[in-house]
């Protein structure tokens, strides 16, 4: 209460009643996407599966091995990439900043595409078997591997230079790089190799068996960890670096932090997932118009947990309940995210005025 | 015998001499029969294409089952020496026999050799791919020149200067019926002469192999066309013979998936006809798609988990690159009952993969190698020759 | 209390390093201090190097040569929270975040003093309010940053800087969007925060009228980058701020206190009546329309003022006779028609 009896803090008291409401959604959403697939498992079996009671093999491993991991990725993918998108939209003070501005997607997909489509250059098949031994985190690691080294060359960048337009333009031009030099192993490469390439573009949470689920959460929550931990410079870094400098926050310091969490959780969704646009950019934006708020102590946590709730739901519709078609996940991520972005812009000044301009 | 009698007997041996002579004169001057075309090659299970025989010309007909670009389609193959025919506006001349041509894409290769014109070819868009040994040595020799770029793709980026100044009298090519990506267009704005092939839209393996006598309309071949597709014909069907009689028909499933999509042939497809006729039992093969279809991987785990044999492995070449694109395949009861087979037994160190070059005309051998994997004991002596065993242990 | 100053710097050196090991000097040997509960203002023409000076006082820009103490230690020498809590700043930038309360924007202020996930308890929230208060902001603590007006934002930042308890506060032209009310304003909450809490301010301003009534000590600086510092009434009297400033037929008469408009001279007037409130603001228009007094000589026009307690009657006597006028409006428009009539040589 201040001195005249208003009740201050509004925001985090209204993050607190729509907790339960998120947080149950999210629940409702996970629990949708293991029920609902192109097979159709009945609800008495669902039950008995999840009870460890008698039922057809198939439905076991199709819920186990199939479903769960899938709505797992979705859950933890989501969050990240909405985090990211909340640092870097805050960190350039550009609502229109995705994670991928950086150019770490276009590092992962280098990655993969040396491992995919060199074979063509180097003799058909012997960089897939040479790698093969690497089991399923082959292609994985080829797109952590390609990040890190696009991280590697901002961090380096940024030491030299203060300014942040610079790492943005730098992040773009590697993207350009990338895509050329993509482009140029597509020319030379076969057919097949050109599809799974292609394939790869189009995004998919399903392509993570539970074998390599324990790396993916585990670094992405240790993204998740970086951001709370983040939450305080964040909230600083909205007025500006001069402000938040003269508050007491290290600027080189946080700097580092915010492009190092950022990388980590988008290299790692690119890794396992395939480029995944739009919901970097688009759920932040949600967020701060559900939450009515900047703070990033409530926008953090929201970032998570939405970020969830709109991969889930991307998923579901992506699989076309009832029928065998799979749309490109990448499709329905612009579906929905274009709008909620023109709809931020079309709201005007004032309410779309979530970060700086 | 007396004067006379000798006398007469000399007249009659020379009357007969000149009389033959008289009657088979002509027959030498004219040839065997008379006529320019006197064997014809017809198309029985070959959809693609129709031929009509004239005293100096014959006139095909590709059938586009779009209905577009028919312009492209029909061509006027006259006799070298006689005159073009009137009232076939549309149609591309060409004069046959052809001397000189140009080859893009490995299917024709292996029908041009069976015909005995390798050396036609003087240019090919992918020369590393294919496997003809004949065709192989001319390329060593320098008689075909390579006219891709784009390395081991095929059809996709052509070195046009090179090609022009090869003056091939006819480019054999196949079309999509896209502007873009087609070749027949820029190879006509170049003043070349396209000649477009369908063999690939046919669903069945004997239509797909009598495309042989497509390609001997052009060399006045029909003849040999006629002799090797019966053959074909008949050893194919020597082999669905075998088949009738079986109990059982073992269940297949085929392709890969990738990102949750699992690209399978479809129903009626060239792949799931060979599977068909070699008696066994195609899981994924509902509806009536002639290319590829997608599907759930959740929905193919679902109806093949229990399937007897994967057959086709996509582009995965052997047991580590499946097991690297995703573990779960182990679920598969044919992963672990070991019945993994693809048909990569003959590729070539530039991935051209000989399945798809003489294993259109040699279908035959195609569905021999699919009855001893489905049903070994009908055909002991034979040894798999396209396909292989993956082995999963 | 220590009467230590806050802020000193001795033969200090303010300029630009470029890439190249190029020097630009802006100023030098600047010695300057600045004492708890002081206001100081820096003001100098555009281009003479006030915001430089500003950043290399507060550390935001490396000095050419020289240091600079705050609170006996060198400024380098800090670390960014210690500096955090010692000194705070109102910048120029404008803040365009949105959806953000002004309670949120001022609880930015405790980052120094709160924990990693910047958790406020109640001395915090205390602080917070009592800094919108001191401001006059407290009916702003709810509302959205972005749906405020510039002076309601300015009180904003204020009370953030406040709220971040530093000895020091600098506030880079604190009023340079605000309107004349809300210019006093600023300096009159300024001045009370210096006085009631012992804080020492600095801000720089081209408000000169504000500046030499408010500031207890001004820094003046010139084009050439050279400092005076001193009170603003001995820089007054000694006539250094007023040569610092004047322009062309810009003035600064130091019997007013303020800069005067010149005039061009039309007539003489001899004046008439007792002190009062309406006399003083005749003598205002008459030098506004260009009457100066005889002084002596034969005034062109005499003016009485009347001012009983009801109204005021302006009385003219002129050659051509005697006028009388309700308003000051009416006088000025009698005087036009005067001088139009001719009887006199102007």
């Amino acid at each position: 209460m201040d001195m005249n009896g208003n009740e201050t803090g509004d925001s985090l008291k209204k993050f607190y009643i729509l907790l339960p409401v998120i947080i149950g959604t999210l629940t409702f959403l996970f629990l949708l996407d293991l029920i609902i697939g192109s097979v159709n498992i009945p609800p008495d079996a669902l039950f008995r599966i999840i009870t460890g009671g008698e039922v057809k093999e198939t439905w076991l491993h199709i819920f186990w091995d199939w479903r769960m991991p899938k709505a797992i990725t979705a859950l933890f993918a989501g969050g990240a990439l909405a985090l990211s998108g909340l640092l870097m939209q805050t960190f350039f003070r550009n609502p229109l900043a995705d994670p991928y501005i950086l150019g770490i997607s276009s590092g992962a997909s280098l990655g993969v595409a040396f491992v995919m489509l060199s074979a063509g250059i180097f003799g058909a098949g012997t960089i897939f078997a040479s790698v093969g031994f690497m089991g399923d985190l082959s292609v994985s690691a080829a797109a952590i591997i390609g990040s890190f080294l696009v991280l590697l060359l901002i961090l380096l960048i940024s030491a030299k230079i203060q300014s942040n337009i610079t790492i943005l333009i730098l992040g773009i031009m590697v993207s350009y790089i990338s895509s050329a030099i993509v482009t140029i192993l597509l020319q030379f490469s076969d057919e097949s190799a050109m599809h799974s390439y292609s394939f790869w573009t189009f995004g998919s949470f399903s392509g993570v068996t539970w074998s390599q689920l324990p790396f993916m959460v585990s670094l992405l929550l240790l993204g998740y960890i970086f951001s709370i931990c983040l939450v305080k410079p964040l909230n600083a870094l909205l007025l500006g670096e001069q402000y938040a400098e003269s508050m007491g926050m290290n600027y080189t310091r946080i700097r580092y932090g915010i492009i190092i969490t950022t990388a980590l959780m988008a290299g790692v969704v690119t890794a396992f997932c395939g480029p995944i646009g739009f919901l970097g950019i688009a759920i932040p934006h949600f967020c701060r118009a559900i939450f009515v708020t900047a703070d990033h102590r409530i926008l953090v946590p929201g970032c998570i947990l939405v970020g969830g709730i709109i991969a889930l739901c991307t998923d579901l519709i992506s699989h076309l309940p009832g029928t065998d078609i799979v749309l490109p996940l990448n499709a329905i991520t612009a579906l929905f995210g274009a709008p909620v972005v023109i709809w931020v812009i079309v709201r005007g000044t004032r309410f779309g005025r979530g970060v700086i301009s | 015998m007396s004067m006379t009698e000798k006398s007469l007997k000399i007249t009659n041996i020379v009357l007969f001499i000149v009389i033959v002579l008289i009657v088979s004169l002509p027959c030498v001057v004219l040839g065997e029969s008379g006529e320019l075309f006197p064997d014809k090659a017809f198309p029985e299970y070959a959809k693609g294409y129709s031929v009509e025989y004239y005293d100096t010309y014959k006139v095909v007909h590709i059938h586009d089952p779009w209905g577009r670009d028919a312009e492209n389609y029909t061509y006027l193959l006259v006799q070298r020496g006689e005159e073009v025919p009137a009232g076939y506006p549309n149609a591309k001349v060409f004069f046959i026999p052809l001397e000189k041509v140009v080859a893009l894409g490995v299917v024709q290769i292996p029908f041009i050799s069976k015909l005995g014109e390798i050396s036609s070819i003087i240019g090919h868009n992918g020369v590393n791919l294919v496997h003809d040994p004949e065709f192989r040595k001319l390329v060593q020799k320098g008689d075909i020149i390579e006219v891709g770029s784009g390395a081991l793709s095929m059809g996709t980026m052509l070195k046009m200067e090179d090609l022009i100044e090869l003056e091939p009298s006819a480019v054999f090519c196949v079309a999509n019926g896209n502007k873009e990506y087609d070749n027949h267009y820029k190879l006509q704005e170049a003043g070349l002469k396209p000649v477009i092939s369908a063999e690939w839209m046919e669903e069945s393996p004997l239509g797909r192999a009598e495309w042989i006598k497509f390609f001997s309309l052009f060399y006045n071949k029909e003849k040999i066309a006629n002799q090797v597709f019966d053959q074909v014909k008949h050893d194919y069907h020597e082999i669905e013979e075998k088949i009738k009689n079986i109990t059982q028909k073992p269940t297949i499933f085929s392709g890969i998936d990738y990102q949750g999509s699992w690209y399978a042939p479809g129903g009626n497809s060239y792949v799931a006809a060979f599977f068909r006729d070699a008696g066994g039992d195609y899981l994924l093969g509902d509806g009536l798609d002639r290319g590829d279809r997608t599907l759930d991987f959740e929905s193919v785990y679902e109806q093949a988990q229990a399937a007897d044999y994967w057959i086709n492995i996509g582009y995965a070449d052997n047991i580590n690159e499946l097991l690297a694109l995703d573990q779960r395949y182990q679920k598969f009861k044919a992963f672990q009952k070991n019945r993994i087979y693809h048909y990569n037994a003959r590729v070539n160190e530039f991935g051209g993969n000989d399945y798809w070059q003489s294993g259109i005309i040699s279908p035959d051998v195609v569905l021999a190698d699919l009855v001893k994997i489905l049903h070994p004991d009908l055909l002991p002596d034979h040894d798999l020759y396209y396909y292989r065993h993956i082995n999963t242990t | 209390m220590s009467n230590k100053p806050v802020l000193t710097c001795k033969n200090l050196s303010i300029g630009y390093r470029n890439q190249k090991s190029a020097v630009k000097e802006v100023s030098k040997d600047l010695n300057l201090s600045l004492n708890r509960r002081e206001l100081v203002c820096l003001i100098g023409p555009n281009g003479s190097g006030k915001s430089t000076l500003i950043r290399t006082l507060t550390g935001i820009q490396p000095s050419l040569q020289g240091d600079v103490w705050l609170q006996g230690k060198k400024i380098d020498e800090f670390s960014p929270e210690e500096k955090a809590r010692t000194l705070s700043v109102v910048l120029t930038t404008p803040v365009q975040t949105g959806y953000m309360t002004a309670f949120d924007i001022v609880a930015l202020g405790r980052f120094p003093y709160t924990n990693w996930a910047g958790r406020l308890n109640r001395s915090d929230r205390h602080i917070i309010l009592n800094a919108l208060t001191s401001v006059g902001a407290a009916n702003l603590t709810n509302r959205f940053i972005h749906e405020m007006s510039d002076g309601e934002r300015q009180k904003v930042m204020i009370a953030r800087a406040l709220a971040q308890e530093p000895e020091l506060m600098v506030l880079d032209e604190p009023t340079a969007f605000l309107d004349l009310p809300h210019k006093i304003e600023t300096m009159r909450i300024l001045r009370q925060v210096a006085q009631k809490t012992g804080k020492s301010i600095l801000l720089s301003t081209h408000d000169l009228n504000l500046a030499i009534r408010c500031a207890d000590q001004l820094w003046i600086m010139n084009k050439s980058g050279m400092m005076i510092s001193g009170t603003p009434e001995d820089l007054v009297l000694s006539g250094i701020f007023g040569s610092a400033f004047e322009i062309d037929g810009v003035h600064f008469d130091p019997h007013r206190g303020e800069f005067s408009i010149p005039v061009e001279k039309k007539g003489t007037f001899q004046i008439e009546g007792s002190e009062s409130v309406q006399r003083i603001w005749t003598l205002y228009a008459l030098e506004r329309i260009g009457y100066v007094p005889a002084n002596g000589s034969v005034p062109d026009i005499i003016i009485r003022v009347q001012h009983s307690q009801e109204d005021t009657i302006w009385q003219i006597s002129h050659t051509s006779g005697n006028e009388t006028c309700q308003s000051i409006q009416h006088l000025v428009e009698k005087i036009h028609e005067i001088r139009g009539q001719g009887g006199d040589p102007n």
